[in-house]
């Protein structure tokens, strides 16, 4: 970790995972190619990677693959909407590659996995130098996504070792795309359940995953979500727009997470196990 | 690279790389343009397409994302290995099952197929290829050859020894060996010569503007940049055009689509042609753009070509019209019992043909010029390019590459005139590989229509008078419109018996892509309204639509609605029976939680060979051996399998086993023009040619004349046909028939339709390889699906937005119907080879009316506008609920 923070101190060099963003991106002349001279592979931080259970939290590394997420029990027992996100996502050769940290990163309105984390209320770890690790709210990391993933807008180099979500949540996810597999999510939604307080999310109506917060509290008070769900597309710019580009109603969103809903209270209820990678 | 040494080593098919690579590089390149390993393909570099999967340590992997430092010490298999069993079983099996038609896929996908557990279900193989696209097959023959393997049973297929009868048998598609194992060469795949040098394109940030200027000093300044070639350097008209020259080469002056190149960087290798590219800078002004086809005529709207004149007085952007009109319209509706009425819409579709454009230009010491592309037409490719840069036909060849697929989309001209022109200008080859993105901005669409109809009928269901207007985006340039919009026309109404009817046609220019040919040339969008129409009216008078459709189908020959003269309908109505009966019992209306089921039914007629007075021929020759025979015709192989078949016609026509005769198709110099693989006419136009030289050659001697060296060259001719003219004569010669059933299910809280099952009956009138027919009608089936579904180009102010193959919603294995029936019928086509007909556009056409029925039985809403996404359904839905 020492040594790529170090090394991503160097100008032009840039923070290399999954890869499955930057070398498309490098190939095929982004903007950004031109001002990297350097790759820092990060594969080899033992601190980014495992699943694991302790003090109440299923703690992810951020080099954890989507494929490895799929399959995971102890990702299916405490985070099932991140599973869900993860096991739609892409195709298999992709899955293999992604990693839980390059989505949460990934500028792109609904971001599978990230829109999972985000309903979850993950707290990220980010380390800004060897001795100086920081947990950073899910919403702070994917506000600005450039500053913790060590692209140009860095403020300072920083690499994201993984994610923290407190055990004892029911959740779901679930996408739209224009395909059945393996396609980008045109609105995405994911929900969690924590006791009598709902946490709803959706992908595709902003430049980034939002929770909906008003939403959220309707649901928490039994109030009319859908009325409160209009008030949360109302309190930015776009959201509307960009619904109605996608083709569906505010009542058809209300629809989806009474969907989520139904399959988050369908769940058995977490359990809090305490372990090590139960793989 | 941190941790990663600057060189790298790997074990590559068992064997240590020898030396080292450089690590920082992507594998896919690494083994393809250091190690000359071109079995792994490049489809997509965005990990879409799985063309370029290799095995690391055994796990599939993209080549096109991973950098070569990250294999050090791994062991790597690609295609091309001999030593993995898995592997080799897997490639008999896709041979054995015709589970490969391009091929450009093959690689890939044996290498992923080759990993999924022995013993896995379908779904669980379907999910495992749903990151390796194939646009040719369906995927049905793929997943077989899967489960062939897995089951390491089935018998070998093809003709045995001494047999001299192939036609009518399976053979396994000519070039299967060479495509399993990576051994193929694709344009893509050709070693560079010495001193060749490589091109890149420079198009314009918009679809519609002004060229103020072009400066490309910064361009010229560019390391390795030896030429930037704008429209002044072109030497002859500038202009190309399939039907009509109106595309220039390089841009002189106007932006008018998406396809338009400005300007041509010619360097020493890719990267820095593509940097030269990029340093060219424009300086554009804005103009007035034409997005909506339906106010490209008004008066205000600009001409998109503005050096169009305008005819009779008439807007310019008005391509072409027609009309047809038969019979008392307005009296027929006034005595009708029912009458249904609609407008249709349908989009822009992408061909996606997995092998993007790619080619190389070689001068030759004669001072001609050689071109080694993938086409469909070398010969009109040939006369557009002399054409526009002033040379003598004679000066160019073309050398046809394996063509990675193709479905209409490479019968225009792409990057063929650039690298004539570019390896002119520099004397030098010239080679040019289009990534994914610049495919799609690159070749032309299928054409967008909106389609008004109304249909009447007496109280018994007996059609009495219909209309149709139709309305077609031709985009930014003219291309095949006005032919496409005949074809549209002359089979409006399909085979059905009308007294009465009245169609108008347009084609508009707009700034959006130009259309061009693509499986169906505008049969597509008509049947998919009359079939649904026809549909609509069985509901509506409570007949089922199958007998609503034999009751409106005279037989024998006769005239159609729209006036031309058919020699019958082959086996229609027997496709329709046949196709009911595969089906079997529909599926249960519902099963609770939302979910509704419904089955639908469409049949379809579409065109072999061009038409409309065009003089349609294909030319053979075959030449005897001793030992056997050599058959040239110039009849392009995008994949279908046309070189096979010829190879069985002639073997059958001379009484020989199959391994004595050879087909040469690929070099315009020595083959003969067999026209265009288009239009469902090879296997007629080529195939014919082929049997009468064989006959010819056999006339008069005895079984033992067959060792006397001698050659026959023989032209085949569609029999002659007359112009659309107002509903009258005959405009095309023959046709494909077919019926498709569908059952689907209805999410009615998603909108999300899934097909269950759909059985495809095709009228193939002889089956002369039904291996190969059965990965056509599969593969035609769920492009349909895709179509009636999926697939839409999303444009942004002209310009395809994030062009890939997701974008595009291309059909992935897991998207495509899993139970797909095939039902061959074989009513012989007078004309035909051997009674064959031409079904490779048929094969599709139903399909689409056949899931939008399946959609209103299931839920009761009638979808009018393709693809039936979610949203168009809820939105449906909605309607219907008020």
């Amino acid at each position: 970790m020492e040594e790529a923070l170090a090394a991503l101190e160097r100008p032009g060099a840039r923070l290399y995972a999954g890869g499955t963003d930057l070398l498309i991106d490098l190939h095929h002349d982004s903007p950004f190619a031109g001002s990297v001279r350097e790759l820092v592979d990060i594969k080899g931080i033992a601190e980014a990677r495992g699943i694991r259970t302790a003090s109440g939290a299923l703690h992810v590394g951020s080099l954890t693959t989507a494929a490895e997420l799929e399959g995971h029990e102890l990702v299916a027992r405490h985070a099932r909407a991140l599973q869900d996100a993860a096991s739609r996502t892409s195709a298999p050769m992709l899955r293999a590659r992604g990693t839980v940290g390059g989505n949460l990163l990934a500028r792109h309105p609904a971001p599978d996995m990230a829109t999972a984390l985000l309903a979850l209320e993950a707290t990220v770890r980010v380390a800004v130098a060897p001795q100086d690790v920081r947990d950073v709210p899910v919403e702070t990391v994917m506000a600005d996504p450039g500053v913790y993933g060590g692209g140009d807008d860095r403020a300072r180099p920083s690499i994201v070792l993984g994610v923290e979500i407190e055990t004892g949540a029911r959740s779901a996810f679930m996408k739209l795309g224009t395909r059945r597999a393996f396609s980008r999510a045109r609105l995405a939604g994911a929900l969690s359940i924590r006791g009598s307080v709902h946490r709803v999310v959706f992908g595709g109506l902003w430049d980034r995953p939002r929770v909906a917060r008003q939403m959220s509290a309707a649901l928490d008070a039994d109030g009319d979500p859908v009325a409160a769900l209009g008030r949360d597309l109302d309190a930015t710019d776009g959201a509307r727009e960009r619904l109605r580009s996608s083709g569906r109603s505010a009542r058809q969103l209300a629809d989806l997470v009474d969907a989520l809903l139904l399959q988050a209270v369908d769940r058995a209820a977490p359990g809090a196990v305490e372990g090590g990678d139960a793989r | 690279m941190s941790g990663v040494a600057a060189s790298t080593s790997f074990i590559l098919n068992g064997e240590p790389v020898p030396g080292s690579v450089s690590s920082a590089r992507r594998l896919l390149d690494v083994l393809r343009d250091d190690l000359g390993l071109k079995g792994t393909k490049e489809g997509c570099g965005v990990g879409e397409c799985g063309s370029c999967a290799v095995l690391i340590d055994g796990e599939a992997a993209l080549s096109c994302l991973v950098l070569a430092g990250e294999v050090e010490g791994r062991a790597v298999t690609t295609i091309e290995a001999t030593a993995d069993d898995r592997v080799e079983a897997m490639r008999r099996a896709f041979i054995e099952e015709g589970a490969l038609q391009c091929g450009f896929c093959t690689s890939g996908m044996i290498l992923v197929a080759s990993r999924i557990p022995a013993g896995a279900g379908e779904e669980e193989i379907r999910a495992a290829l749903v990151g390796n696209a194939c646009r040719c097959s369906g995927y049905a023959s793929i997943v077989r050859a899967i489960r062939r393997a897995h089951a390491a049973e089935g018998s070998p297929r093809g003709v045995e020894t001494g047999d001299t009868v192939s036609v009518g048998r399976d053979v396994p598609m000519i070039g299967s060996d060479a495509r399993v194992t990576g051994r193929e060469q694709y344009p893509h795949d050709l070693a560079p010569p010495d001193g060749c040098l490589h091109a890149a394109t420079v198009r314009a940030p918009v679809a519609c503007a002004r060229i103020t200027s072009i400066d490309f000093a910064r361009a010229l300044a560019t390391p390795g940049v030896v030429r930037v070639l704008t429209a002044d350097d072109v030497p002859g008209t500038n202009r190309f055009g399939l039907a009509e020259p109106d595309q220039p080469v390089l841009a002189d002056g106007w932006i008018r689509g998406a396809s338009d190149v400005v300007a041509l960087v010619v360097a020493r290798d890719r990267e820095s042609a593509r940097a030269g590219a990029a340093a060219v800078e424009l300086t554009l002004e804005r103009v007035t753009p034409v997005w909506d086809p339906a106010r490209a005529l008004d008066e205000t709207a600009p001409p998109v070509q503005r050096d169009r004149p305008s005819v009779d007085g008439r807007h310019p952007n008005l391509l072409a019209e027609r009309t047809i009109a038969r019979g008392d319209v307005e009296a027929a509706f006034d005595t009708a019992h029912a009458v249904v009425e609609a407008t249709y819409r349908t989009g822009h579709v992408e061909h996606a043909f997995l092998a993007t454009e790619a080619g190389l230009a070689v001068p030759s010491p004669d001072g001609t010029l050689r071109l080694h592309v993938s086409t469909q037409w070398p010969e009109a490719d040939l006369r557009q390019a002399a054409a526009a840069l002033g040379e003598p036909y004679e000066a160019l060849s073309i050398v046809q590459e394996t063509i990675g697929g193709a479905f209409g989309g490479r019968e225009d001209i792409s990057l063929q005139i650039l690298l004539f022109l570019a390896a002119r200008a520099c004397e030098a080859p010239v080679r040019m590989v289009w990534d994914r993105a610049e495919s799609i901005r690159g070749h032309g669409k299928r054409h967008p229509v909106t389609l008004h109809h109304r249909l009447a009928s007496d109280a018994e269901g007996r059609f009495l008078g219909a209309t149709a207007d139709v309305l077609i985006d031709a985009g930014c340039y003219a291309s095949t419109s006005r032919q496409l919009l005949d074809n549209a026309l002359a089979q409006i109404f399909g085979p059905y018996d009308i007294g009465s009817v009245r169609a108008a046609g347009r084609a508009v220019l707009t700034n959006n892509p130009y259309a061009c040919a693509f499986r169906g040339f505008g049969v597509n969008q008509v049947t998919f309204a009359m079939e649904q129409q026809v549909n609509r009216l069985a509901a509506a008078l409570g007949i089922e639509p199958v007998d609503l459709r034999l009751r409106n189908l005279p037989e024998g020959p006769r005239v159609l609605a729209t006036g031309c003269d058919i020699a019958g309908q082959g086996g229609l109505t027997r496709t329709i029976a046949r196709a009911v009966e595969e089906a079997g019992e529909p599926p249960n209306p519902s099963s609770g939680d939302g979910l509704v089921f419904g089955r639908g039914v469409a049949s379809a007629m579409k065109n072999c060979g061009f038409g409309f007075g065009f003089d349609d021929a294909a030319t053979a020759e075959v030449e005897l051996t001793g030992s056997g025979a050599i058959v040239r015709v110039g009849a392009a192989d995008v994949g279908q399998g046309i070189e096979t078949v010829l190879t069985q016609i002639a073997a059958t026509a001379l009484h020989l086993e199959l391994e004595a005769v050879v087909v040469e198709w690929t070099d315009s110099r020595t083959c003969p023009e067999a026209g265009s693989t288009s239009a469902s006419r090879q296997t007629m136009a080529a195939g014919n040619a082929v049997l009468e030289a064989c006959r010819q050659l056999l006339e008069g001697g005895g079984e033992e004349d067959r060792d006397r060296p001698r050659s026959v060259r023989c032209t085949w001719r569609f029999p002659a046909t007359t112009a659309l003219d107002r509903g009258r004569g005959r405009p095309l010669a023959a046709f494909g028939w077919a019926t498709a059933v569908a059952d689907v299910a209805v999410d009615t809280r998603s909108g999300d339709v899934r097909v269950l099952r759909l059985v495809n009956a095709i009228d193939a009138g002889r089956a002369i390889n039904p291996l190969l027919l059965r990965g056509q009608v599969e593969g035609g089936a769920v492009m349909g699906q895709g179509y009636a579904l999926l697939e839409q180009v999303p444009l942004v102010e002209g310009l395809p937005a994030r062009c890939g193959l997701e974008t595009c919603a291309v059909p992935t294995a897991v998207d495509a119907v899993p139970d797909i029936r095939t039902v061959v019928i074989e009513e012989p086509e007078e004309i035909g080879p051997f009674g064959a007909r031409g079904v490779g556009e048929a094969t599709m056409i139903a399909v689409v009316p056949a899931i939008t029925a399946a959609i209103h039985a299931a839920c009761g809403v009638w979808i009018d506008e393709i693809p039936a996404t979610p949203e168009r359904v809820l939105a449906a839905l909605a309607d219907a609920r008020g």
